[in-house]
């Protein structure tokens, strides 16, 4: 033996002995008649349908967990049993008809043990017996719901029992079968169409249904799905970028992105953040700019270009109606884009600077009343001069001077607007000498005021 | 054919020579291992059937055991040792430690690891470089943390049919899954360098294969047990446990055994009568 460090002294003192003897077991001989054969040693030298039930038993029961926490899941363990017979033809087919007998009995139910219902789903997952189709189907189709956050030592964390059995069924259909009218199937996309229209699942189950070719990119559910869940695109996106899938790339992705234009800028930056986790990214073609819209009858128009790592690209074609659409959520967002990152981003040029600010003016002086437009000026100009610049007039043009005296003229800015911000500037110098307006009272009010009248009149009328 | 109680009062044995030696071994670990011996004795006893040793526990039993072992706050609490001399250490993986283990990004596959398995196969059989390992951070996210939250680890690469390695890393074949995920950690590359610590008695308390190094003098690492250098035993491979490492360190390789491959490793399996009269011969002598 070649032991690296031992030492032979074993002394323990006495108190050490003692609570020794009191913590650990007394060893003692078993009497003979409790002494049986190691139930798995026996399943794996002579496997039987009965010692499968026994060991399916056990294993529901927990009493096989030290053993198969050490291989992650139920379906593990069994395989090992398997794989280590000498019989192993007939220990998989004696498997078979235990499952068969065992889950004959099987009902599942909210009430169960959790531990049990993981460690069924991860037999049913494994070996696919049809009675576990059966079971699983019947209760989900009904609407049953199994326990969606487990805390499962075996998971580390919680799991999440519902999408387990949704996997479990689609282990036996993970692609369509050879006639879509076979009965289970069709309780399967049933079962499959109504977690759809539920946040949690929806992104599982309409790709799911998407493998199944029950749903084409352009329908309006996976629109639907996008727009009430947020995360499916997460689980759409990458499946329709797997090679598995990239014949249709082109079709697919144009389909998605025209789904996430339609449903707004937080679905396209998603779809581009997402094809950026899969080691891609969307590029285009041109710079965003409203003038490009009377290019847009032209063939030549804003495409937007996905790039993938493997050097595989995918044009996306829009529609005229797809790009304006677009186009609007692009600049829409850009006004969203905070004005203090905005001045000092030394990417954005002096042209587009002076475009966005025309723009945020303009927008700020469209309120029909006159007041509103004042307080909307006023904040403006606050924003710019909290970082360092202000709103000048320069040549009867309204511009902005920056801290190093770099004039940004608003060229493009309206009449109307440009007049209001010069009456706003007038009334400003002038606001002194003018007389507080009288108080309008709201018709409403008076109308209100007169019923009520009426009602107490006619009220103490009819008691005389 | 083993009868179950001989197992059973074997495991008994093991389990009183695993604690004496390891407080013997490891006298920092005392107080931690008094508090553990009593919890089995005492605290799992609410659960039937009471357990006499923590190697064959039910669910019940092991889900409080488990907070027990968090609540004693032992674990990774060995020598910690730089890892300067190693480029990469190695772990052997079931596929449902792999994906619950890591920030896995799809969720059916955490729920169907088997799945898992397959669509990294797929994709590893289809890699242009043969040698390649494929970057856990392709698919998960977060760190790679282990049952109990903290893994073990070998600097020595499994290779070939695996089973010879894992042996040699203290496992029975029974404890390797039929489909298994290689993981390797780059060592070199971890930013700040990665700290791993000499596994303690407390680290390897549910477990039977354990060679306690001793306190004193610091050892530089753990040491398995080998388990096919049977009928003596005698030290495996070094040995760490890791506190949680994020998934950008990680590189994996899925790996199928097959069925003939196993039989061949079948004798030292956790139900040999032999592997443990071996066993406890080692900790008898420790």
């Amino acid at each position: 033996m070649s032991i690296d460090d031992k030492d032979g002294d074993h002394s323990e003192n006495d108190v050490e002995e003692a609570w020794l003897k009191e913590l650990l077991p007394a060893h003692g001989l078993p009497s003979l008649s409790e002494s049986r054969v190691d139930e798995t040693q026996e399943l794996m030298s002579a496997p039987s349908a009965l010692l499968w039930l026994q060991e399916l038993q056990l294993i529901v029961a927990g009493e096989r967990a030290s053993k198969i926490l050490r291989l992650g899941e139920a379906s593990q363990f069994v395989r090992v049993i398997i794989d280590s017979s000498s019989e192993r033809i007939l220990a998989r087919r004696t498997l078979n008809e235990a499952l068969a007998e065992f889950l004959q009995e099987w009902r599942p139910s909210l009430a169960d043990d959790n531990y049990a219902q993981e460690s069924i789903l991860s037999l049913i997952t494994a070996f696919q017996p049809a009675i576990g189709f059966i079971r699983l189907s019947n209760y989900m189709r009904e609407g049953g719901r199994f326990n969606n956050n487990y805390q499962s030592l075996a998971a580390y964390g919680p799991t999440d029992l519902q999408l387990m059995a949704l996997t479990a069924l689609r282990a036996f259909y993970p692609a369509p079968p050879p006639s879509t009218h076979e009965p289970g199937f069709q309780t399967y996309v049933g079962i499959l169409r109504q977690h759809a229209t539920n946040p949690e699942y929806a992104g599982y189950a309409v790709t799911e249904l998407l493998k199944l070719e029950i749903f084409k990119t352009q329908d309006r559910e996976i629109l639907e799905s996008i727009a009430e869940s947020p995360i499916s695109l997460e689980r759409i996106l990458p499946y329709l970028l797997t090679p598995a899938r990239r014949a249709y790339a082109p079709e697919d992705l144009r389909n998605v992105f025209a789904h996430c234009i339609e449903i707004g800028s937080w679905a396209l930056e998603s779809f581009e953040s997402i094809v950026g986790n899969q080691g891609g990214s969307v590029d285009y073609v041109a710079e965003i700019d409203f003038a490009l819209k009377k290019r847009y009858s032209q063939s030549s128009i804003l495409v937007p270009v996905i790039s993938m790592k493997d050097r595989s690209t995918y044009p996306i074609l829009l529609t005229r109606e797809e790009i304006e659409a677009y186009t609007q959520h692009r600049y829409g967002s850009l006004q969203q884009y905070p004005i203090a990152q905005f001045l000092h981003d030394p990417l954005i040029s002096r042209s587009a600077l002076g475009k966005e600010l025309t723009l945020r003016l303009e927008q700020r002086l469209k309120a029909p009343d006159f007041r509103s437009n004042i307080s909307a000026a006023g904040d403006f100009e606050a924003q710019l001069e909290r970082n360092g610049a202000r709103l000048a007039i320069s040549n009867d043009k309204i511009c902005v001077r920056l801290q190093h005296n770099a004039n940004i003229l608003l060229e493009g800015l309206s009449k109307k607007a440009l007049n209001c911000y010069l009456q706003i500037l007038m009334y400003r110098k002038y606001e002194k000498f003018l007389k507080p307006e009288p108080r309008q009272v709201n018709p409403r009010e008076q109308v209100d005021e007169i019923l009520a009248r009426a009602k107490l009149a006619f009220i103490s009328a009819s008691q005389k | 054919m083993v009868l179950t109680n001989d197992l059973e009062l074997m495991l008994q044995e093991v389990y009183s020579l695993r604690v004496r030696r390891g407080i013997h071994r490891q006298p920092t670990q005392k107080g931690n291992l008094q508090t553990l011996c009593g919890f089995v004795k005492n605290g799992l006893g609410s659960i039937p059937p009471s357990p006499s040793h923590p190697y064959e526990l039910n669910i019940g039993q092991l889900e409080l055991l488990a907070d027990q072992l968090v609540n004693c706050g032992g674990q990774c609490a060995g020598v910690p040792v730089e890892l300067l001399d190693v480029d990469h250490v190695y772990r052997i993986a079931s596929p449902k430690d792999l994906t619950n283990s890591s920030g896995w990004y799809k969720d059916d596959e955490k729920t169907d690891a088997e799945t898992a398995w397959t669509n990294l196969k797929n994709e590893y059989d289809n890699r242009e470089d043969l040698h390649a390992w494929l970057p856990l951070a392709d698919y998960a996210s977060g760190p790679y943390r282990g049952l109990f939250n903290f893994s073990w680890w070998t600097p020595h690469e499994p290779t070939g049919e695996v089973f010879p390695s894992a042996h040699k890393m203290g496992m029975f074949s029974n404890w390797v899954a039929s489909l298994v995920f290689l993981l390797r950690c780059k060592v070199k590359d971890a930013e700040p360098g990665l700290t791993a610590f000499v596994p303690t008695v407390v680290d390897a308390f549910p477990q039977s294969v354990f060679h306690p190094m001793k306190d004193t003098p610091k050892p530089a690492h753990g040491l398995a047990i080998d388990l096919s250098s049977g009928p003596s035993l005698t030290t495996g491979v070094e040995e760490f446990v890791l506190a949680p490492i994020e998934v950008s360190h990680i590189d994996v390789r899925p790996l199928k055994l097959e069925a003939n491959t196993r039989l061949r490793y079948v004798d030292i399996d956790e139900r040999s009568t032999q592997i443990w009269e071996a066993l406890l011969s080692y900790y008898k002598v420790l």
